[in-house]
């Protein structure tokens, strides 16, 4: 677009001399500028992305030496229509137009470069070349300064963080207060907040040893599965509905169980990894290794009558290819499936070649099959059981004297003896049972591999419709060092995703790992680590995290332990305005980061914290309440039925997961559909959130609960009970002021109500129900400080 | 290229940031945003490089796609050739959602005739826009890309067929921000037996943050998610559990100095706000019998009517972006629930006096000059005989091709006429406007450049038009 301008603007007068002219002019007297050395650089840093071979803007390339001739008259710079744009004081017309003006003594090399006849060497004709970009550069571990690199680790990340605060002028924040510390490493460990034991338990003992101890003991729990499961659900765009229009229930919960166990048994990332993209390529693919790969199956089905099954097949595909691009990759690739990437290396070509590796499964866009059927033992037993009977029962059937007709006739004829008329009927009766057995049984959806290979093309314009080149399964060639080709499959491709041959996954999964804790990755830009992504913070710690997580065999358990054990992540998290204003995203870690709990661990804490939390693990999915109305089933009858019993009070991870229609408080709080891949969520703060914690019948439920507790539990006074209950939802002991705050407002509602506070009757309930309201949505509960 | 329009042209978002004087609505609006997107949220703040003819728009949608041939599509030669196959040249390649075999041409039994000093054509069955024919500006020559209801509806709302990118109302809020600090930017109503086919993704913020997005006025419970007060708690004593968790949370401040918990206090007292303005807004008892006739509303029901008239009083209060979505217009004559003898004329019943009436009720209280409305339906309809599974109810497979829209308001230009069909209603021949162009057109008029208007994510820069549209000139005032 700009060099159009530039080009419009020759048209109007400021026409370039014929270049060969330019050649004959005589070279200015100072001293020479060099092409290669001077000037290229500057062309390559600041003009060539939009002007070069990729954009092309205005038909300009500052690569090409005839090209540039058009804004360039050898030997007079003063009629050079480079010169006048790179010098332009009108914001419009300035180029370059991203990013800030020239360096003065860039302009400089170039006007003396023009005036000494824009010499361009041949051998540079077509000189751009991309530099090399950091992310698809070898990890190397980074060489630690002396005594550092002996360090534990957790002492030698922070010496790499202190490195980078020391430069821009800060110093790190005081620790973190006990209590806030170890709410902030439970929460962020397993989604729930200390008990009250706990609490006092490091009170009494706050030392390094003791938080050690609390450490471990939150990574061995399930609770800290549960965490990380829900962490991953996200990035799987895990869901109980197919999506599309009809959005119909699906099962695939099992998967859902399979990544609680394998967080459960701290399943190495690089195994984690391998079975939910080939786990049924595994050589003795086991049951769980199959059911695995329902994470490739998250992907959305159409059933609506009509539809093309290629085309929403072609539409799984891209998902698989893009999900794991954008999860293992962090890289944009999904901009290749149309054209070449505009800005990375990766051409559309190459989007096919990798899409080939998911070519070819024998999944369709609009049936869920293939499934994996898994009955329970009981269910099994009782499955054989019920169909020896019934293959019996044909059988006797078969040699009764009497004619039949249908085994499964609606009457049963007349001229049946009565022997076999019973049989008849108890086979009908048995076969129902059988039916009605195998639809109890759990399914899941898995992938398998086509016997014969699919042929892939390139989708001119990516439409499946339109089929260009035939490619084969193949890497980037950024990213392949060895032959593009080989990982021949999936499997093998799998096994590379985690290979020392990637650069970038163990960068990718360590920033993110990091960002769950921090808020904030070291790569801002969670998924994109290309040319337009964020450059690293700090390069050497991005580095050196990737080294440990693959060093210590993609022990992720161990990688968080470092992480939390460093005393970056255990600074307090206030703020001051001087540290607001000079580093306000605290990109620089000189404070621990504060950050607005995800919805499913807000409504943990609440369930929490009025003790009604139901702790049980794994299962389908679960529909606590949600008004009438806000689940609009379109095209189906099917309803949302509120739980009443304890499944109600499960875990937020269990929450049944409509896509068209998520759960309706997860909706507010910035949860994703789930039908494409989310790795960052939004974490505004709204009305609307807050209409949601004060008045959601789901969250008063709890409030009802947490004051009932604060009465049974806090002791006889008032003081004491509004103490315990501000300790359950926030950890810590209130402040007397904050105190004050309570028990005034308890006071007037006890007074409004009619209450006396001697009994506890329903007005007084009532009254302690709005306290724990109030502390529910107090700021301190809502975000992990 | 015209060197002024391309300078025009390459003053971004950036430049005008950096000039624009920052309107009313910008501080509700940055403080609805986290502290995270808080740069973009110098990015949605209100800035107009282009002088705005509408403040704000209501879009009101008739899913299941109206049979613009039986409404304002006249053609003559249908009747002409009812009952005969229609020409191979017209159906070759063509791909259907229901009609199976060579399909046959049915001819509309409604009259038409012209309108107002327009000469707008209107069937009989819409008696109400041919009353103000001359407030409306049409276009025949709509067409889209989806031939199924959920993408089709995904493509008018977001300009992309698939789920995933932000509607238009989200693109709104986030453009121009709030005009009311006490209701959301962007209010959504669905009347009709189901919801519309898209559900919820029709109104989400998609990549934008969660702020954005549609806010779904119920007509049933709560108008809004949760604004009631729990049984037993009292506005009074709401007040006071909120002042004491102001209290608390200003104490929370002063130890933290963390912005965000200014924020949250603020956020409280919004809504605290809107348990009062939004039922003030719901309340249709408030509006005169002559009104209430006007729109047929009826306080208390679930009908289209009723969101028309809820939709005025938001208009009046300045929500930017008002959706409505009428299910049932989808014609295919499997049988009476569904044709186009008894359940088209049924839809109009229920949709065209009240459209009618809020455009002229706008013009009366002199909001129609700065708000733009929009009525139609995700595609149109076959010139041709559905006859699934050989039924002989008369009705109309969905047809990407070709389909009316009306407009009216803030720009428009009123008794234009834009764009024509081919003899049989197949095809535009003259004319044609896209999706993307009629997203570009509007948001034009609300001021902002569909080019400019733009957020990034996955790595690039997307925009509601993607990488089409342009302003049809031809419609504006």
């Amino acid at each position: 677009m700009l060099a159009c301008g530039l080009l419009c603007a020759a048209g109007l007068g400021l026409s370039t001399p014929e270049p060969q002219d330019a050649q004959q002019r005589p070279s200015t007297q100072l001293a020479s500028v060099d092409f290669a050395r001077d000037v290229k650089p500057i062309l390559d840093g600041r003009c060539i992305e939009c002007h070069g071979p990729r954009k092309r803007k205005g038909d300009l390339r500052l690569d090409q030496r005839l090209s540039t001739l058009a804004v360039v008259a050898p030997g007079d710079s003063a009629r050079s229509l480079l010169l006048e744009r790179v010098l332009s004081t009108d914001s419009m017309e300035r180029m370059p137009q991203a990013g800030p003006a020239l360096e003065p003594q860039q302009i400089e090399t170039l006007r003396r470069w023009i005036d000494a006849g824009a010499d361009w060497p041949a051998e540079l004709e077509n000189a751009f070349v991309a530099p090399a970009h950091w992310s698809y550069a070898p990890i190397v571990r980074p060489q630690l300064p002396g005594d550092v690199a002996l360090f534990p680790p957790s002492e030698a990340l922070d010496a790499l963080v202190a490195a980078q605060r020391d430069k821009h002028g800060l110093s790190a924040s005081p620790p973190a207060d006990p209590v806030t510390l170890l709410r902030r490493v439970s929460l962020d460990l397993t989604g729930l907040p200390p008990t009250l034991a706990r609490v006092d338990a490091f009170l009494a003992d706050p030392t390094e040893t003791a938080y050690e101890l609390v450490v471990d003991g939150l990574l061995a729990s399930p609770q800290y599965a549960e965490r990380m499961t829900q962490w991953w659900l996200d990035l799987a765009r895990f869901a109980d509905t197919n999506g599309y229009e009809k959005d119909a229930r699906r099962s695939n919960w099992p998967w859902r169980d399979w990544v609680i166990d394998a967080f459960t048994a701290n399943m190495p990332f690089d195994q984690f990894t391998l079975r939910q993209i080939a786990g049924d390529l595994l050589p003795s693919a086991t049951l769980e290794d199959r059911i695995a790969t329902g994470f490739c199956r998250n992907t959305l089905v159409n059933e609506e009558g009509g539809t093309d099954a290629e085309e929403f097949r072609s539409a799984a595909v891209v998902d698989r290819t893009n999900t794991v691009s954008t999860i293992w990759l962090a890289s944009t690739l999904a901009c290749a499936q149309c054209h070449d990437h505009k800005f990375d290396p990766f051409s559309q070509k190459e989007y096919f070649e990798l899409y080939a590796y998911f070519d070819n499964t024998t999944d369709t866009g609009n049936v869920l099959e293939p499934l994996l059927r898994l009955p329970t033992s009981e269910q099994a037993r009782q499955e054989a059981e019920l169909a020896a009977r019934t293959a019996d029962l044909r059988r006797q059937l078969a040699q009764c004297p009497a004619p039949r007709s249908l085994v499964h006739a609606q009457l049963v004829p007349a001229r049946y003896t009565p022997q076999a008329q019973l049989l008849e009927e108890e086979l009908q009766q048995r076969d129902a049972e059988l039916a009605a057995l195998r639809g109890h049984v759990a399914t899941t959806l898995v992938l398998e591999e086509r016997a014969q290979r699919r042929q892939t093309h390139v989708h001119l314009k990516g439409s499946h419709l339109s089929p260009g080149d035939e490619v084969q399964p193949g890497l980037p060639a950024v990213l392949s060092a060895k032959d593009p080709h080989d990982p021949a499959d999936r499997l093998a491709f799998a096994r590379w995703l985690t290979s020392k041959d990637n650069p970038l996954t163990a960068r990718v999964i360590a920033n993110r790992l990091w960002a769950r804790l921090f808020g904030r990755g070291l790569v801002a830009s969670l998924d994109d680590f290309g040319t337009r992504g964020d450059a690293p913070s700090h390069p050497e710690l991005l580095d050196w995290l990737a080294c440990a997580l693959v060093d210590s065999g993609w022990d992720v358990r161990a990688f968080q332990k470092t992480i939390v054990m460093s005393a970056t992540y255990r600074q307090s998290s206030h703020v001051h305005s001087d540290l607001l204003e000079r580093d306000p995203s605290n990109v620089w870690l000189a404070r621990g980061p504060r950050l607005r709990l995800e919805i499913e661990t807000l409504r943990d804490v609440a369930l929490f914290a009025a003790g009604l939390l139901n702790p049980q693990l794994k299962g389908p999915s679960v529909m606590p309440y949600q008004p009438d109305g806000v689940w609009a089933p379109v095209y189906s009858n099917d309803q949302w039925s509120n739980a009443t019993d304890a499944e109600r009070y499960r875990r937020g991870l269990y929450v049944f997961w409509r896509r068209s229609s998520p759960y309706a408080t997860f909706t507010l709080f910035d949860a994703p559909s789930r039908e494409l891949s989310c790795t960052v969520r939004a974490r505004t703060n709204t009305p609307l959130q807050a209409l949601a914690l004060l008045n959601d019948p789901a969250f008063v439920e709890c409030a009802a609960a947490l004051g009932k507790r604060a009465l049974a539990e806090g002791g006889e006074q008032d003081a004491a009970r509004a103490a315990h209950l501000f300790r359950l939802a926030t950890a810590r002991e209130p402040r007397a002021q904050e105190l004050d705050v309570l028990l005034d407002l308890l006071a007037i509602e006890r007074e409004q109500r009619g209450g006396a506070g001697g009994e506890i009757d329903s007005a007084e309930q009532a009254a302690w129900t709005t306290l724990a309201n109030v502390v529910l949505n107090l700021d301190e509960t809502v975000m992990r400080n | 290229m015209d060197p002024v329009s391309e300078r025009t042209r390459r003053l971004t978002r950036r430049h005008f940031l950096g000039d624009a004087v920052l309107g009313a609505g910008s501080f509700a609006l940055a403080s609805l945003l986290a502290r995270e997107s808080s740069a973009q949220a110098a990015l949605g703040m209100p800035a107009k490089p282009l002088a705005a003819r509408a403040k704000r728009i209501i879009f009101l949608h008739m899913a299941g796609a109206p049979s613009q041939l039986d409404l304002f599509d006249p053609k003559p030669k249908l009747a002409e050739l009812d009952g005969q196959p229609i020409p191979e040249s017209f159906t070759q390649g063509e791909r259907f959602a229901f009609i199976k075999g060579t399909p046959l041409i049915l001819k509309s039994p409604y009259r038409f005739a012209r309108h107002g000093q327009a000469g707008h054509e209107f069937s009989e069955l819409c008696p109400n826009f041919a009353r103000i024919a001359d407030r409306l500006t049409v276009v025949r020559s709509m067409h889209t890309t989806q031939f199924n209801h959920a993408p089709a509806q995904m493509f008018l709302t977001s300009g992309h067929e698939r789920i995933g990118r932000p509607s238009f109302g989200a693109w709104l809020s986030y453009g121009l921000g709030a005009l009311n600090q006490d209701l959301p930017a962007f209010v959504v109503l669905t009347s009709g037996q189901y919801g519309p086919d898209g559900g919820a993704s029709l109104w989400s913020s998609g990549f934008l943050p969660g702020v954005h997005q549609g806010v779904r006025l119920r007509s049933s419970g709560d108008p809004v998610l949760f604004l009631s007060n729990p049984p037993g708690m009292d506005a009074l004593s709401r007040r006071r559990s909120l002042d004491a968790l102001a209290q608390l949370n200003q104490m929370q401040f002063a130890q933290r100095q963390d912005p965000e918990i200014e924020t949250r206090i603020a956020q409280y007292e919004m809504a605290f706000r809107m348990q009062s303005s939004v039922p003030e807004l719901a309340d249709l008892s408030q509006e005169s019998a002559a009104t209430l006739e006007a729109y047929g509303a009826e306080p208390g029901k679930q009908s289209f009517a009723n969101n028309c008239l809820l939709a005025r009083r938001m208009l009046e209060r300045d929500v930017r972006f008002v959706q409505l979505y009428h299910w049932g217009w989808d014609s295919h004559g499997t049988g009476t629930g569904d044709d186009i003898v008894h359940s088209l004329p049924e839809r109009c019943r229920e949709c065209e006096k009240p459209s009618a009436a809020l455009i002229e009720d706008l013009a009366q209280r002199g909001l129609l000059d700065d708000t733009l409305v929009v009525w139609g339906g995700e595609f149109g309809r076959t010139p041709m005989n559905e006859r699934r599974n050989g039924s002989t109810f008369l009705g109309r497979d969905h047809h990407p091709h070709a389909f009316t829209m009306l407009l009216a308001g803030g720009g428009f230009a009123p008794g234009v006429r834009l764009g024509e069909t081919d003899e049989l209603g197949y095809r535009v021949v003259k004319d044609p406007v896209s999706v993307h162009d009629l997203h570009a057109t509007l948001l034009h008029l609300l001021g902002l450049d569909h080019k400019r208007l733009t957020y990034r994510s996955q790595g690039r820069d997307f925009r509601l038009t993607d990488v089409a549209g342009e302003v049809v000139r031809p419609l504006l005032a």
